[in-house]
């Protein structure tokens, strides 16, 4: 099942399926590597709830909540 | 002469390579027009004069940050013998990203595999060698910080100097992505015309009208790496590389290419079968994914190839376990508060003090030298009062920053290279995202509740010059240290049993405001160019001592240097404002001053606020050189002995509505002489350094008549 990418539980691993956002949000977190099939383990949320710390090909990465729940996943042993 | 071009992501051990190599004879400086820095120096290369400029770091070549914009440009345009390229080989997938789209440049590239002694450590590896055949380029293993591998790099860039192997990247990549940019490089004309941007080309199918227009052609290319220099060569780009931009989608290309209806139509329909074939594996996919996921296919298979492997380090485990108590949700904000309360108490409390009275000490001292060396050769007395109320309070009053200025730096040297500066923009990301800032910029503004100049100059910190330039727009209305005094003037005078509340009500009148300017801005001024906020998480790293002396050093010399002047010659000319009267003679008493005289002259506009008189409007004036001069400005004027008497002396010219009045517009208005000059250094532009100070007397002046006329109502 397709979901974005938030809702995933710390710990959570999901394959990227679709990203819905536009312009150069859209532009820079691909090229960061959010490509479709890339895969992503949410590591943890900031404190306040908002950013998310995802880990992908190797490194660390965090975005906001906001740009994470347009990215679907498809989540791993789900 | 040997050009070579330093290329990299951020983190990836750039800036420690380029001080390793280049010493201590850099040349500092920004790249024209922008405030982003730029760095240049000359070494010896296998007995030849090379020169290594520095590119800002990083993560891709898009026409989106200034910074991308400069280093496309750079190669493009400027056209460096060699790229070399640090790519940090823990973190290799990522990093080999901007490789591929450097290779796209078609320019002679060496790879140093930057930290492999860590990757190998722990039992992991790469094949160089196969890498570099799949990559078409030279990959040598180094560790910038031990400096280890030098040699062979050395003799890699001097190889591709002299014998450069130009890479075709696109043949690595999938077989849509190669069909499609064959497609566009025929229709542009082959693999030699780059008739798309050629000059005579470009005038041709343009109106008639442009053609007295001597920039359009340097226009065109400019635009191609999105950002124009003097310097500037003509050099066409290359054709792989437009292709793939066409399929990208970018604009700066697409736009100012100067294409026949016939190439337009015949890129028109490449792209749109390379999308359609795209789509029968991704659904939906557009042709900037469908580019960005061809390259991270390429960088699979070289992983695959180089048979690249790296296991969980100790380090992982440290940041892992670091980041378990640093952004732990209960622990997170009290160690960030103690954390940043120490770094206050120390710079602007004793240890900060300390340095600046001794620094204070040590200019009086030589001041006190140099009115004795000019008595004793009996100079003129106007001579005499230039040298000390001129030259050395004004040098003073500069100087006595530079310890603060220093102390902030290391701590923000030391929290950035240990990776804590994106754990601290994590945190606090949240609180500044509505007013289209990110957490990077929490740092700098915090720091302007100590000192302006310092924060202003902090803000180097924030990687993107939009949300600079918007973070040292707003960090002013964070109340500094040195409007304290005034407050606590006021308030004792005034408002003796509500005094606390009275301070802390102005703190936050000036939290208030800066949010409120931070909203308009980010709707009108600044409502493009805001980068999205994703933010590498590096691991925690152990500072390098060299590295961050080194930025002390830069910081101290250019603090010295560029503000110094500025300040010094403002301070002179305040000071001959403050001496002298209209016809050039030197006054005994300060009331028949220009200065003065100006006060009086601005003294109307001053009457709705509640205090139209020229006093206060002259202390005002005088508190742009120092904030602590408003008080002694007022001493003088008022000829009080002592505060108590000042206290009494106020009380008779204000009412308390006017007291406050009179405070909420010393909170908003410009900060000292030093911020200023610092906020013309770091602003790097005249238009908004007006824009800024527009800002602070705009916002004083009707913040001020507002709380005088509303409360005239009611009082």
């Amino acid at each position: 099942m397709e979901r974005p990418l938030s809702e995933l539980k710390d710990g959570a691993t999901g394959v990227v399926c679709e990203i819905r956002l536009d312009g150069r949000t859209r532009r820079r977190l691909i090229e960061m590597g959010i490509t479709p099939g890339a895969a992503m383990r949410v590591k943890r949320r900031a404190p306040l709830g908002d950013p998310l710390e995802v880990s992908l090909r190797g490194y660390d990465l965090a975005l906001r909540a906001e740009d994470a729940c347009k990215i679907l996943v498809r989540e791993a042993g789900a | 002469m040997i050009t070579i071009a330093l290329a990299g992501n951020p983190n990836s051990g750039k800036t420690t390579l380029f001080n390793a190599l280049t010493g201590s004879n850099q040349y500092v400086g920004n790249w024209p027009g922008v405030t982003v820095e730029r760095k240049e120096a000359r070494f010896e290369l296998e007995g030849e004069e090379a020169t290594l400029v520095d590119l800002p770091g990083v993560y891709s070549l898009s026409p989106y940050s200034i910074e991308e914009n400069i280093t496309r440009h750079f190669i493009a345009q400027h056209s460096p013998d060699v790229v070399l390229n640090i790519v940090d080989a823990t973190n290799l997938e990522r990093n080999l990203y901007l490789t591929f789209q450097l290779l796209e440049l078609s320019r002679p590239v060496v790879v140093a595999l930057n930290l492999m002694d860590e990757v190998r450590k722990n039992g992991g590896g790469v094949d160089c060698a196969a890498l570099a055949k799949f990559l078409g380029a030279p990959v040598v293993p180094i560790s910038a910080k031990r400096r280890v591998g030098f040699d062979e790099m050395f003799a890699a860039i001097y190889q591709q100097a002299k014998t450069p192997a130009i890479p075709r990247p696109v043949e690595r990549y999938d077989a849509n992505t190669r069909l499609a940019v064959s497609e566009i490089v025929a229709a542009l004309g082959g693999d030699d015309s780059h008739s798309a941007f050629d000059e005579k080309e470009h005038y041709e199918h343009r109106d008639e009208s442009h053609r007295d227009d001597d920039h359009a052609a340097t226009d065109a290319h400019m635009h191609i790496g999105g950002y124009y220099d003097e310097g500037d060569e003509d050099h066409a780009p290359p054709t792989d590389w437009v292709a793939m931009k066409l399929l990208e989608g970018d604009e700066m290309i697409r736009e100012n290419a100067y294409l026949t209806d016939e190439q337009r139509t015949r890129i028109r329909s490449a792209i749109a079968k390379y999308i359609e074939r795209g789509r029968e594996t991704y659904p939906n996919i557009d042709g900037m994914t469908l580019v960005s996921t061809a390259r991270y296919a390429a960088i699979d298979e070289a992983m695959r190839r180089a048979q690249y492997r790296r296991r969980a380090t100790q380090k992982d485990d440290l940041t892992e376990r670091l980041d378990r108590v640093f952004v732990n949700k209960y622990l997170a904000f009290p160690i960030f508060l103690v954390l940043m309360g120490v770094m206050f108490y120390l710079t602007f409390g004793p240890v900060g003090t300390f340095l600046s009275d001794g620094v204070e000490w040590l200019v009086g001292l030589l001041g006190q030298a140099a009115e004795a060396g000019l008595n004793a050769i009996h100079s003129p007395g106007w001579v005499v009062a230039l040298v000390r109320d001129g030259v050395f309070a004004g040098v003073g009053g500069v100087v006595v920053f530079l310890p603060q200025i220093l102390l902030i730096f290391l701590f923000l040297s030391i929290l950035e290279d240990s990776g804590y500066m994106a754990r601290a923009a994590f945190l606090t990301d949240r609180l500044l995202g509505r007013l289209g800032l990110s957490g990077r910029s929490f740092i700098p503004m915090l720091m302007g509740f100590g000192c302006t100049t310092t924060a202003v100059i902090g803000a180097r910190g924030v990687e993107n010059e939009r949300d600079r330039r918007m973070t040292i727009l707003l960090t002013p209305f964070m109340s500094c240290g040195a409007k304290l005094p005034v407050y606590g003037l006021f308030a004792a005078a005034f408002f003796a049993r509500y005094q606390g509340l009275v301070v802390f009500s102005l703190y936050l009148l000036g939290m208030l405001i800066m949010v409120a300017c931070g909203l308009i801005l980010r709707r009108t001024v600044f409502k493009t160019g805001q980068t999205p906020f994703v933010m590498e998480m590096p691991p925690y790293r152990f500072p390098t001592p060299r590295n961050v002396l080194r930025r002390l050093w830069i910081r101290a010399k250019d603090f010295l240097t560029r503000a110094g002047t500025v300040i010094f010659a403002m301070s002179v000319l305040i000071w001959f404002l403050q001496s002298f009267s209209f016809d050039f003679r030197m006054v005994e008493d300060s009331a028949d001053s220009i200065f003065a005289a100006l006060g009086k002259l601005l003294a109307p506009l001053f009457v709705p606020l509640g205090f139209g008189d020229w006093q206060k409007v002259m202390s005002l004036l005088s508190g742009l050189v120092a904030k602590e001069a408003v008080v002694s400005s007022m001493q003088v004027l008022y000829s009080a002995a002592d505060s108590a008497a000042l206290s009494t002396a106020l009380a008779g010219q204000f009412t308390p509505l006017a007291a406050y009045a009179f405070l909420v517009f010393t909170l908003l208005y410009p900060p000292c002489v030093s911020a200023i000059a610092s906020m013309r250094r770091e602003l790097g532009s005249r238009k908004y350094l007006g824009m800024s100070l527009g800002i602070q007397f705009g916002t004083a002046y009707l913040a001020a008549l507002l709380v005088y006329q509303i409360g005239r109502l009611f009082l």
